[in-house]
């Protein structure tokens, strides 16, 4: 591992004796080359995300802590923050540039862990616990809004982000804010379920909780940040159209894929993985070009495959659980190097309050939400460790966030903040839920 | 609002449509190239030339580029180099594998005496007929300046069509004409990587090469060392894999070297290599050559682009040329009678058909250095190889 990093950051270094230029003339000569920058050696980064992720996770897997920490530990140790923050005489690992490139990866994990998430769904499963399941979203959604938004709004005297700003808008930040905090990570729980082979009452009631929990969060955030929009320029009947698009068309364009899969599966032989990184592309970008959301249409199709036709899509969803390992420890690793590090140690006092604030709403409210929906200990104790995890869904809402409060002297601030609170859950939630898995017995240790 | 969206890079409608025709032109092929129908397809000739050859792949690759519908700009071409890369890499691969050392000690005689005349041949005809017509489009331009790349098309021309680890279904005991041709399709496409790179090794070059190289070397350790005897979990293999490929193929970018030697040495170390992980490793980059083949001839597609003037024409009907004339007079005398039996003669078509590392070798040269003469000779190996699968069907049809 050592000597690999050395031999990486060497190379780099040294950058090769690649030509800049050839000695053919003419009409045979140089074309202009385009600066798409971190491309040509970007599969130097990914190569080594994977297999440094990869190598670092079977190291804290013998910690006892998850794999999906050694991902993190390993993005944030060769990430372009912590080599800026250090400055030391040798180039990053990992380049900003190439870092940048590999977002296209947050895509194509967000489809593919929509899918699984979906798949682990069963109708059975809602049907009978439906209500206990209502109970317990409702309960943590109110402690984490009442905690964080009460805290917040209590000490925004202090904070630099609300300080300044009228009533008006003191008030609605602070709701973003709590809104924001209410995100989790499916990808972590996914990944965690999948690392640990949990199968019990615990890891079902944590996926399912996790994805209502993410849906009545994306009806949340789209209306708050559509009520900004229609304050501005925009119309209310526009905005609330948006909105119904945005889940109404997640919905469709999810099971249009789901139809998809199913007929494909049926007709295809030997190997699926190359056309699941494939279809994965495709929900990213019809995402992007329908507006909708790929996060909700992957779970869609999960859904809808899984329940409609679950021995058809067996080999589907074998393939994705193939390609998971690969997708996770990019995901996290790049997610590890995109913590940002400045941003943090600035505002690590107002991101540890409010991330304590979170905790607390999160604990109280799944301890309210367990008594009201009749779950028993020990699953009462410890389901509130699943809800800690944030990753990218709260990264990309609190980009969402940015991009709609674009132009605002205080949007930069409000997103490094959001940023910063994604870190420390991001960092703290796996070792939380491995914790609360192996208390419940759901894994052995 | 697009909530989840803004995480992927896309960053304009247009861009975005044609991402989503070229991804769902990957979609299309790599549920073609898995489908029953297509297996049954392969069977006929004509599909089978057209589907083994990736040519439908590639037409649709250039449909989709700069010299079709140009749906694709030239940043998004640009922005697909690393799935070009990763592609060549698994390519590199594949071939690397059938180097098990069980396997070439079993070659025979008759067949390591085609191939080594074939290689001296194709590379000293191929090279001589690309300068010729070289000299037509840049008379001033002079032979060590030209030769890196009158060297790949030589190396590209070693060898024939087959699948690219043929030399697996080499059993030692078939001496017949079937089994030699299969065999040295295999054996051709190693020999063209290992020439391509060591002939057209520049003074200082081989530091790169170097480096590529002990980078594969210690990422097989790192690898072998990783999984150990692992045999159950296939995604780990997977992750681990693709890993150990990209590294290998940033280095190589990095260093400005071809992907192709580092992998092709994975490949060998893989495959020399005990324990259970390292056969199932072996298994899924065999399972997924046909949707990798498809992905790799639909970017080869997308990345020809114009080239000014005729000499790649030149340069492909000169290859033909080689191809059809001096590859049956070289079988014909390492084989000796064995060409000139009734059972074999049916067979004499396929060494003139172009390997498929061929593309590969003149994409790897055109990711590494993006010139006009790239690309024209990406554009002469592309037509040959089209020519040459052609041309044996119509003489087959006529005889």
């Amino acid at each position: 591992m050592v000597l690999l990093l050395a031999a990486v950051g060497s190379l780099r270094a040294w950058g090769g004796d690649a030509d800049s230029g050839s000695m053919l003339p003419g009409v045979l000569g140089d074309l202009p080359r385009l600066p798409v920058p971190g491309v040509g050696t970007a599969a130097l980064s990914l190569g080594l995300l994977l297999v440094g992720s990869f190598v670092l996770g079977e190291i804290v897997a013998l910690a006892g802590l998850p794999r999906v920490s050694g991902a993190l530990l390993f993005g944030i140790l060769t990430g372009p923050n912590l080599h800026a923050a250090l400055a030391p005489p040798f180039p990053a690992l990992v380049p900003q540039a190439e870092l940048d490139y590999l977002q296209f990866v947050d895509a194509l994990a967000v489809s593919l862990i929509g899918l699984v998430a979906g798949g682990e769904i069963r109708i059975e499963f809602l049907r009978r616990s439906g209500g206990m399941l209502a109970r317990l979203v409702a309960a943590e959604m109110s402690g984490v809004l009442l905690l964080v938004g009460g805290g917040v709004a209590a000490l925004s005297g202090t904070i630099p982000l609300l300080s300044e700003r009228g009533t008006g808008e003191r008030w609605y930040l602070v709701a973003v804010l709590a809104a924001m905090t209410v995100a989790k990570s499916p990808a972590i729980v996914t990944a965690m379920l999948r690392e640990t082979r949990a199968s019990g009452a615990f890891a079902h009631l944590a996926l399912s909780i996790t994805v209502v929990k993410d849906l009545s969060l994306v009806i949340l955030v789209s209306a708050l940040l559509a009520a900004w929009s229609t304050s501005g320029a925009g119309g209310g009947g526009a905005a609330a159209l948006g909105v119904g698009w945005h889940l109404a068309g997640s919905l469709l364009v999810g099971a249009v894929f789901a139809a998809v899969l199913a007929a494909v599966t049926l007709r295809t032989r030997g190997r699926l993985d190359l056309l699941v990184v494939v279809v994965g592309f495709s929900i990213a970008l019809a995402g992007r070009m329908l507006s909708i959301a790929p996060l909700l249409a992957g779970i869609t199709a999960g859904f809808a495959l899984a329940n409609a036709a679950p021995n058809r899509s067996r080999r589907l969803f074998n393939s994705i659980d193939d390609l998971l390992p690969a997708t996770y420890a990019l995901f996290f690793a790049v997610a590890g190097a995109r913590i940002g590090l400045s941003s943090l140690a600035a505002l690590w006092p107002w991101a540890l309050g409010i991330s304590a604030l979170r905790l607390a709403g999160i604990w109280c409210g799944m301890r309210a939400g367990c008594a009201w929906a009749g779950v028993r200990p020990p699953m009462r104790t410890w389901l509130w460790t699943s809800m800690v995890p944030q990753a990218g869904v709260s990264i990309a809402l609190a980009a969402e966030a940015r991009n709609a409060f674009a132009g605002q002297p205080w949007a930069d601030l409000l997103h490094a903040l959001l940023l910063s609170i994604v870190a420390l859950h991001e960092i703290v939630g796996p070792p939380l839920l491995r914790l609360g898995l192996l208390q419940c017995g759901e894994v052995r240790r | 609002m697009n909530t989840l969206a803004s995480a992927t890079t896309l960053r304009g409608l247009p861009e975005a449509i044609a991402a989503l025709a070229v991804g769902g032109t990957a979609l299309l092929l790599a549920f073609l190239s898995l489908t029953r129908p297509a297996a049954r397809l392969a069977r006929w000739p004509l599909a089978s030339a057209l589907l083994g050859g990736g040519w439908i792949a590639l037409a649709c690759g250039v449909a989709l580029g700069p010299l079709g519908a140009g749906l694709l700009r030239r940043e998004s071409v640009a922005e697909l180099e690393p799935l070009g890369q990763m592609c060549l890499a698994w390519i590199g691969l594949l071939v690397g594998m059938q180097m098990k050392g069980t396997l070439l000690a079993a070659v025979p005689t008759p067949l390591l005496r085609w191939i080594t005349l074939d290689a001296v041949v194709s590379f000293v005809g191929a090279a001589t007929v690309s300068w010729w017509a070289l000299r037509t489009a840049a008379p001033q331009v002079d032979l060590r300046v030209m030769w890196p790349l009158l060297a790949m098309i030589g190396a590209a021309s070693i060898g024939w069509s087959g699948e690219l680890r043929s030399l697996h279904g080499l059993d030692a005991r078939a001496s017949g004409v079937p089994a030699l041709i299969q065999g040295g399709a295999g054996l051709g496409s190693a020999i063209a990587i290992v020439a391509s790179d060591l002939v057209t090794l520049k003074p200082g070059g081989s530091a790169s090469l170097i480096t590529t190289l002990a980078i594969a070397a210690a990422a097989t350790v790192a690898l072998r060392a990783t999984l150990g005897t692992e045999t159950g979990n296939q995604g780990r293999l997977t992750l681990a894999l693709l890993g150990t490929l990209a590294l290998v193929a940033g280095a190589a970018a990095l260093a400005g070297a071809s992907t192709l030697p580092g992998a092709f040495l994975l490949g060998m170390a893989i495959t020399n290599l005990r324990g259970g992980s390292m056969r199932r490793m072996e298994r899924l980059v065999a399972e997924s050559e046909p949707a990798v083949a498809a992905v790799f001839f639909l970017l080869s597609g997308i990345i020809l682009g114009r080239t000014p003037g005729w000499w790649p024409w030149i340069i492909a009907g000169g290859l033909l040329f080689v191809r059809i004339v001096a590859k049956p007079i070289v079988a014909r005398i390492a084989l000796g009678d064995a060409w000139d039996q009734p059972g074999a003669r049916r067979l004499r078509p396929a060494p003139v058909r172009q390997a498929p590392i061929a593309v590969a070798l003149a994409v790897a040269a055109l990711l590494a250095h993006d010139t006009v003469a790239e690309r024209g000779c990406l554009l002469a190996l592309v037509l040959c190889g089209l020519g040459s699968g052609v041309l044996p069907l119509l003489w087959r049809a006529r005889t």
